[in-house]
């Protein structure tokens, strides 16, 4: 089945207005004069809602793009190497994180391969990155992280 | 004279070595991700932002504006050589500069945009120091509510020149006003979206959401159709005008500039306008018009000087009234603000070096643009032949190293990612996300006008309309929505955004 462009940003649209109509219904809304902390959001949301709907209307009438698939293994590698970096920039430091956040978002093109240059190149990279961030701007995430310093000065 | 003393107070900021340095690796910077199809100057500023903290406001703003200005350059070289419009704004360019280069004039059409960009800039630059401060005299008699409507309009501007359907940028609108609201609300102290986590009830910052859905975002979607055939590049040859050329192409930029300086004031009209309105005008009194379109110099001339002018001056609502017109323009708001510095009316008499400075140094950069981009656009050309598979993973660290540097806190690099993984989603949707970011760096400013204004007006909603200057504002923006539906307009919006992707 093919969704049109209009369709899905319609169906999304809706729902997050929907939600956040709920959601926002709980804030106290107030006065026009005296507003409360929910009354823009009550407002923004219903429109919101308003525009869904109107973009689901319109693809029942109007021919629309269908909308292409999402392709797997790009969006899970490079989504998964900014969480790695996440996770791991305070307990590998700088140098590994950027390291494995590298080689992941790499491994998300059909072009990766493992051959030694490109390898080589991110270590580099990485050293670069480590040198310039942690040591030469001071950003508060350490080279060697809190994980491998126990392993190392020991 | 004033203006006189006011720019000597801004060269002697402008030249100190450190901001020379800073200007030159701005506009350094700025051309490399201009040239570079896939990195816009959005992307580029939000993962250099939180780098700038340690550096003076200045310099940091000096800087930040190098990228903006110094991308609407480099675009430019990508769209001439390539046919692929680096920035949206030199989508235009393409039109004519590519019909140049396969007519062997590259090196012409790259002249001819830089002159008409250098002369621009110039224009531009004195353009600003002529009516900010008038401007900002005028804006200290804004209230809440004419602020409240130059918000809207910033808006509409921004719904008008999104490219595809209008109804999807209203919601794209709708959507950044509701992220602005997630966090404690600043007049009732309640926490408002933030789901009961603690990190959420500082709002959500635009950094985060700017780098995911432009930067990581921009990658997936590049990456969507990564084995498609690598683009031809077009060689350079001479890159003397001839005589003719110069009478072809010197009044269309003296009107380009104009045009753009005047678009470029306009909240949320911004380059993109500025470019193809210029276009359109010289392709309607041009007596070469029937060569628009295959290679005529005047096509090239025209725009680039407009939106170079436009880059500029689109610094005066921004610096004079606080209010961004685009994205891009927000982001540099975000870093004054950063910086302990409210935009606003007073800035030019509370920090008259920075405002002075960073006008002066504009006009520095523009020196620098011009000396490299002619002489090295060589060097600019190869660097668009960087394959793709090396260059989006040093993109994914950027992004990665500038979201966490925000607070060194994990959770906005994990948020990022959500974000990059919406960039995707709207892309393949045709959501257009530049507006979303505007109304979530300006929605909660424009809730608190709005509370401001009814309160002041009892509650009555009039208050928008019996204001003039108000009014004035708000026709702006019914007449802007207008000339949307009609058809003509319609017609060259379409043809000027329809490759923005």
């Amino acid at each position: 089945m093919k969704v049109s462009q209009d369709a899905a940003s319609g169906a999304v649209l809706t729902a997050i207005g929907s939600i956040s109509l709920f959601v926002a219904s709980g804030y106290f809304i107030g006065t026009a004069r005296s507003m409360g902390p929910g009354y823009a959001p009550v407002m923004v949301s219903g429109l919101l809602v308003l525009v869904g709907i109107a973009l689901l209307l319109r693809s029942r009438f109007v021919a629309d793009v269908p909308v292409t698939g999402l392709r797997l293994r790009s969006t899970v590698m490079v989504l998964a190497s900014i969480v790695v970096f996440g996770m791991t920039v305070e307990g590998l430091g700088s140098f590994l994180a950027v390291l494995l956040t590298l080689m992941c978002s790499a491994a998300g093109s059909a072009r990766f391969r493992f051959t030694p240059l490109p390898i080589l190149g991110a270590i580099v990279f990485s050293a670069a990155c480590a040198g310039t961030f942690s040591v030469l701007l001071g950003l508060p995430m350490p080279v060697i992280g809190s994980w491998l310093q126990p392993l190392l000065f020991n | 004279m004033d203006t006189i003393s006011h720019l000597v107070l801004g060269f002697e900021v402008a030249t100190s070595l450190t901001n020379l340095t800073y200007c030159f690796l701005g506009v350094l910077l700025g051309t490399a991700v201009g040239v570079l199809p896939g990195l816009g100057p959005i992307a580029t500023i939000s993962m250099l932002l939180p780098f700038t903290y340690g550096l003076e406001a200045d310099t940091a703003l000096i800087m930040l504006a190098g990228i903006f200005y110094g991308s609407q350059y480099g675009g430019s070289t990508t769209a001439i050589l390539v046919n692929l419009p680096g920035e949206a704004s030199s989508i235009v360019t393409t039109l004519d500069g590519h019909a140049m280069a396969k007519q062997g004039r590259a090196g012409q059409a790259l002249a001819a945009a830089a002159v008409g960009s250098f002369f621009a800039g110039t224009v531009g630059t004195l353009f600003i120091s002529l009516l900010a401060p008038p401007l900002a005299v005028m804006a200290l008699q804004f209230g809440p509510a004419e602020y409240f409507s130059l918000i809207l309009l910033g808006f509409v501007a921004s719904i008008v020149l999104a490219s595809g359907s209008l109804l999807r940028a209203i919601g794209m609108i709708l959507l950044g006003l509701l992220l602005g609201f997630v966090g404690v609300d600043v007049s009732s102290g309640a926490a408002r979206f933030t789901f009961g986590n603690i990190n959420l009830l500082d709002g959500v910052n635009f950094v985060v959401v700017a780098t995911g859905v432009f930067g990581i975002g921009e990658v997936l979607a590049s990456l969507d159709n990564e084995l498609g055939r690598p683009a031809a590049i077009a060689s350079v040859k001479s890159k003397f005008l001839t005589r003719e050329d110069w009478r072809r192409i010197s009044w269309p930029i003296v009107r380009g500039t104009g045009l753009g300086a005047v678009l470029g004031v306009l909240p949320g009209a911004g380059a993109l306008l500025a470019s193809f309105s210029s276009y359109a005008l010289e392709k309607r009194i041009s007596p070469n018009a029937d060569q628009f379109g295959h290679g005529a110099i005047e096509g090239v001339a025209a725009p680039e000087a407009a939106n170079n002018a436009s880059a500029q001056t689109a610094f005066i609502p921004t610096l004079t009234l606080g209010l961004p017109g685009s994205a891009t323009m927000a982001l540099m708001l975000g870093a004054l603000i950063i910086q302990g510095i409210q935009p606003g009316p007073n800035i030019i008499s509370e920090q008259p070096g920075l405002f002075w400075g960073l006008i002066v140094s504009m006009w520095i950069g523009n020196l620098m643009l011009l000396v490299l981009n002619l002489p090295l656009v060589g060097m600019w050309a190869r660097m668009i032949t960087i394959p793709y598979q090396y260059l989006f993973p040093v993109i994914c660290v950027f992004c990665a190293i500038g979201a966490f540097s925000l607070s060194n806190n994990t959770f906005d690099v994990l948020a990022m990612a959500l974000f990059g993984f919406l960039g995707y989603v709207f892309r393949k949707l045709h959501l257009e996300p530049a507006p979303m970011l505007l109304a979530l760096i300006l929605g909660p400013l424009m809730e608190e006008y709005l509370r401001r204004a009814m309160l002041l007006s009892q509650g009555d909603p009039m208050v928008f309309i019996t204001s003039p200057t108000s009014l004035i504002i708000l026709v702006a923006a019914a007449g802007l929505l207008a000339s949307v539906l009609s058809s003509s307009f319609r017609k060259v919006r379409e043809e000027a955004l329809v490759e923005e992707d």
